[in-house]
C-alpha cells in the first residue's frame, strides 16, 4: 500500500483536482483505491457525489471510537472509494491533539487497509498544521502541485525547510506544474526556469484548462467526460510520473 | 476486517415460469430502479484445485462481457469489500500473472498453486440500479438468465450491496423477500461448481490425523495407512487432470509416506500387505516421477530465464517447449495409468489389506511404542549410511541418503501426535535441514540427466538451444559441485545432533 498526499499551503493550486483525478486512473489501472478527503470544505467528496458526512465525526475516527473502515464509501466507479469529508474535519488539529502520538495518529488509522488497498490518496487542507504533519507521518509522497508563478516557488521552499526540520525520516516530495497556462509569458519563464533546478519536479504538468473547471458540473474526474482533452492527458502523465516515482 | 461468518443473503431464483427481461422491468418501478443495457457475459470461476480462493473467503471470476471486454473480478463473501475489477485481455494461470491490485491481494492465499476453470457460466445481465438525489448509486440488482453447463437455464436476482450504504440493501433485501415468485439461492459459484458436479470448497483431502499414544499399535499403523491412501485418493482427480503440479507433488508424498512406513513397520504388518503390494507401490512411484522431474525442471527453465542473457532466451524458448512436450505425454501415460486397471485393484486391495491389519489380535504394543520403534529404526539407518559420506561419494550413495533422510522424516510428521514433542520437534528440524542440504546435490543431478536425455534424444535441436542446453548444464554441475563440497560437514553436523538428542520415550 502506498499512501499519496495532495498537499500545499496554499490554496486554490489543484491539489483536490489532481487527488481526484490520480486516484480515479490508479482506480481504473486495476488498482484497489482509496481517497480520504481531508478538507472540511468536501470538494473532492462532491466531484464523486458522496454526501459529506461521517459518523461520528473527526474526534470519532481520530480517537478510534469509530473505525475508519465504517466511513468508507463506494463511489460510481471501479475500484475507487472514499472516506468522505465532514464539517468536524475542521476540528482535526484538536482531536489529534489530543491523542499520544499525533504526528503517527494517521497512519496508525490507516495501516490496517493494507491488505485491501494499493494507493490510498489523502486530499489536505491548505494548511501547515498539526494535520499536515500527522500526513507527513503517514505518507509515502507528497504531491505538491504548483502554479508557475514566483509566490508559489516561494511556498514550496518553505516546505521543504519546513520537512528538513523535522526529526527522521520524511516522505518523498513530488512537485508538478498545475494550472500551467503556456500563453502567459511569466508561466512559461517560470517553467523553464525550475525545471533543471528542481529535482522533485515531475516533467508531467497539469494545463490550466476549462475541463478542470468543468469537474464540478459533471462531478467526475476528466477522463470520464472529456477523455482526449488537455487535461485528460497531462493527467494521465501525471499518474504515470507518480507510479513510477513511487513504486 | 474479515468479517462475520454468517453473511447477508444476496441471491434470489425465481421460479420457473418468470422470465429476466419481465422480472426487471417488474422490479424497476417497484422499487425505484434505474435500468441499464442489457449484456451478455461468459463467466468462468478461478480458483486453485484445492479451493484456496473460496475457502479464504475469495472469488475470482473471468468475466467476458460481448460489448465492454474482459475482465478480471476479485469478490469477497463474507465482507463488504468493493469489487475489484481489473480490465485485461489475459487469463491468469498463476499468482504471478494476476494483474493491477489483484497479485497483492490473492498471491499470499494462492502460493504456488495454479489457477484452474472450477465452473462456467453464460448468463444474460438486466442491470439495475438505486440512484440518490445526487446522481450516486447506492445499491445495484443485476436480474440474470444464467446457463450453467447442463444444469439449465434459471433466472436468478443479485443484490450487489454497495459498500457505505449498508441500510439501502437491507431495505432492498427485504423488498426481494417479499417477492412471491422469489427464494433465497446459493451464491453464484456453488450454484455454477455443483452444476459443474464438484462441491465449491471441499477439496475432499482428510483431515490431519491425530494418534491415541496409548491406543494399539496396529490401530495406529492402520489408520496411518488409510490418512495417506485417503490422502492420495483426494488428489488423483486433479493429478490425472494435470491441472497443478503441487497436487502430483501431494500425491507423491502419499505414494512415498506409504512406502516408508511399509519398509519400517514391516515386521508388524502381515506378509501380504509387506509383499505383496510393496511392487504395485514402486510401480505407483515410478510412474509419477518423469512428470515430477519434468515440472521441476520446468521451473528451473523459469528461473534460468531471469539469470540468462537475453540472447539465449531464443534457444531457452525452444528448450522450454521441448520439455513442454515430453510433460505432456508424461501427462498422458500417468492419466492412462491411473485410470487403468492395475491402479484400482492398488487402492482396492491396499484398502482391505488394512481393514485386516486393524481387526488383528493385538500384540500388547502401543501407539507410543510403536512410534518410538520406527523413529529408532529410521535413525538407525539413515546414521549408518550417513557415517559414509564423503566428498567423493557417488551419486547413488548420497541419493539412498537422501531417502533414508526422508524416510525418517515422513516418519516423524506421521506420528507425531505419538512422540515426546520436543525430541520429534528438535528431530523434525534437523531433518528438514538436512533433506534440503541433500536436495540442493541431487535435484540438480536429476536436472542434470532430464537436459542430457532431451540433448540425446533431440538431434533437430536448433544449435543456439543446444548452446542453452550447455549453459544450463554448466550452472547444474556447478551448483552440484559447491553442494557436494559442503555436504560431508552438513552431515557430520546432523549425526552430532542426533547423537546428542536421544530419542527419550515422554
Amino acid at each position: 500500500m502506498k499512501i499519496l498526499s495532495t498537499y500545499s499551503i496554499k490554496g486554490g493550486v489543484g491539489k483536490t483536482s489532481a487527488a481526484v483525478n490520480l486516484a480515479y486512473l490508479a482506480a481504473r489501472d486495476g488498482e484497489p483505491t482509496l481517497l480520504w478527503d481531508l478538507d472540511p470544505q468536501g470538494s473532492a467528496t462532491y466531484l464523486l457525489r458522496v454526501r459529506p458526512k461521517v459518523k461520528g465525526g473527526a474526534k470519532g475516527i481520530i480517537r478510534k471510537r469509530r473505525p475508519l473502515d465504517a466511513a468508507i464509501r463506494a463511489t460510481n466507479f471501479e475500484n475507487l472509494d472514499l472516506v468522505p469529508a465532514d464539517l468536524s474535519y475542521r476540528h482535526l488539529d484538536l482531536a489529534l491533539d489530543k491523542t499520544k502520538r499525533p504526528t503517527r495518529r494517521l497512519e496508525s488509522l490507516l495501516r490496517p487497509l493494507a491488505d485491501e488497498y494499493s494507493y490510498i490518496v489523502l486530499d489536505c487542507a491548505p494548511s501547515m498544521s498539526l494535520v499536515s504533519e500527522s500526513v507527513f507521518g503517514a505518507s509515502d509522497a507528497l504531491l505538491v502541485p504548483m502554479i508557475p508563478t514566483t509566490l508559489s516557488t516561494r511556498t514550496l521552499e518553505q516546505l521543504t525547510e519546513f520537512l528538513d526540520g523535522r526529526p527522521g525520516a520524511h516522505p518523498k516530495v513530488l512537485t508538478f506544474f498545475s494550472l500551467a497556462d503556456r500563453r502567459k509569458r511569466l508561466h512559461r519563464e517560470v517553467m523553464a526556469t525550475l525545471k533543471p533546478k528542481n529535482a522533485t519536479l515531475l516533467a508531467a504538468a497539469v494545463p490550466s484548462s476549462t475541463e478542470v473547471e468543468q469537474m464540478g458540473r459533471h462531478r467526475a474526474p476528466v477522463a470520464v467526460f472529456a477523455p482526449k482533452s488537455r487535461a485528460a492527458v497531462g493527467y494521465e502523465a501525471l499518474w504515470r510520473a507518480v507510479r513510477d516515482a513511487v513504486p | 476486517m474479515k468479517g462475520s461468518a454468517s453473511p447477508p443473503r444476496n441471491w434470489w431464483q425465481a421460479s420457473n415460469r418468470t422470465s429476466a427481461r419481465q422480472l426487471a422491468r417488474r422490479l424497476a418501478p417497484s422499487i425505484g430502479l434505474v435500468p441499464g443495457p442489457v449484456a451478455r457475459l461468459e463467466r468462468v470461476y478461478l480458483d486453485t484445485v484445492d479451493w484456496r480462493l473460496f475457502r479464504h473467503g475469495e472469488v475470482l471470476v473471468d468475466e467476458d462481457d460481448k460489448a465492454a471486454g474482459h475482465s478480471l473480478v476479485s469478490q469477497s463473501r463474507h465482507t463488504d469489500r468493493s469489487d475489484l475489477v481489473v480490465h485485461t485481455s489475459m487469463r491468469p494461470r498463476t499468482a504471478a500473472d494476476l494483474p493491477g491490485g489483484l497479485g497483492p491481494r490473492l498471491t499470499p492465499v494462492l502460493g504456488a498453486r495454479p489457477l484452474v476453470e472450477v465452473a462456467h457460466e453464460h448468463a444474460e445481465v438486466w442491470p439495475l440500479r438505486m440512484v440518490d438525489a445526487d446522481g450516486k448509486t447506492v445499491a445495484r440488482l443485476d436480474v440474470e438468465r444464467v446457463e450453467s453447463h447442463d444444469a439449465g437455464a434459471i433466472v436468478r436476482v443479485h443484490l450487489r450491496s454497495v459498500r457505505g450504504y449498508t441500510g439501502v440493501a437491507r431495505r432492498m433485501r427485504a423488498a426481494l423477500d417479499a417477492q412471491a415468485d422469489l427464494v433465497a439461492t446459493d451464491e453464484p459459484i456453488v450454484f455454477a461448481g455443483r452444476a459443474a458436479g464438484v462441491e465449491p470448497g471441499n477439496d475432499r483431502r482428510p483431515a490431519p490425523l491425530r494418534l491415541e499414544r496409548s491406543g494399539r499399535a496396529v490401530d495406529a499403523l492402520a489408520a496411518v495407512l488409510l490418512h495417506q491412501l485417503d490422502t492420495l485418493i483426494a488428489c488423483e482427480a486433479g493429478v490425472r487432470r494435470g491441472l497443478d503440479p503441487e497436487m502430483l507433488h501431494d500425491f507423491r508424498i502419499a505414494v512415498r509416506r506409504t512406502r516408508s512406513v511399509v519398509r519400517l513397520a514391516r515386521s508388524h504388518l502381515s506378509r501380504d500387505l509387506a509383499k505383496v503390494w510393496e511392487s504395485e507401490w514402486d510401480w505407483l512411484a515410478t510412474i509419477t516421477s518423469t512428470s515430477r522431474d519434468l515440472d521441476v525442471l520446468l521451473e528451473e527453465i523459469d528461473a534460468a530465464r531471469l539469470a540468462l542473457p537475453a540472447e539465449a532466451k531464443r534457444g531457452l524458448d525452444e528448450i522450454e517447449e521441448l520439455v513442454q512436450e515430453r510433460r505432456a505425454d508424461a501427462q498422458s501415460t500417468l492419466s492412462a495409468a491411473l485410470a487403468g486397471d492395475r491402479y484400482g485393484t492398488l487402492k482396492r486391495g491396499w484398502r482391505v489389506g488394512i481393514a485386516e491389519l486393524a481387526a488383528n489380535e493385538s500384540e500388547g504394543l502401543t501407539t507410543e511404542a510403536l512410534a518410538d520403534e520406527l523413529v529408532a529404526r529410521a535413525m538407525r539407518q539413515l546414521q549408518q549410511r550417513a557415517a559414509a559420506v564423503t566428498v567423493d561419494s557417488t551419486a547413488d550413495v548420497i541419493h539412498d541418503v537422501r531417502k533414508r533422510t526422508k524416510r525418517l522424516r515422513y516418519t516423524l510428521e506421521l506420528f507425531d501426535s505419538a512422540l515426546n514433542r520436543k525430541t520429534a520437534k528438535t528431530y523434525q528440524r534437523a531433518t528438514k535441514r538436512l533433506q534440503d542440504h541433500l536436495g540442493a546435490f541431487q535435484d540438480n543431478v536429476v536436472y542434470h540427466r532430464r537436459v542430457t536425455q532431451l540433448l540425446d534424444e533431440s538431434p533437430q535441436l536448433a544449435p543456439e538451444a543446444v548452446a542453452v542446453a550447455r549453459q544450463l548444464m554448466t550452472v547444474f554441475d556447478e551448483r552440484n559441485t559447491a553442494a557436494r563440497v559442503e555436504l560431508p560437514e552438513h552431515v557430520q553436523r546432523f549425526v552430532e545432533e542426533m547423537s546428542a538428542t536421544s530419542h527419550r520415550r515422554r
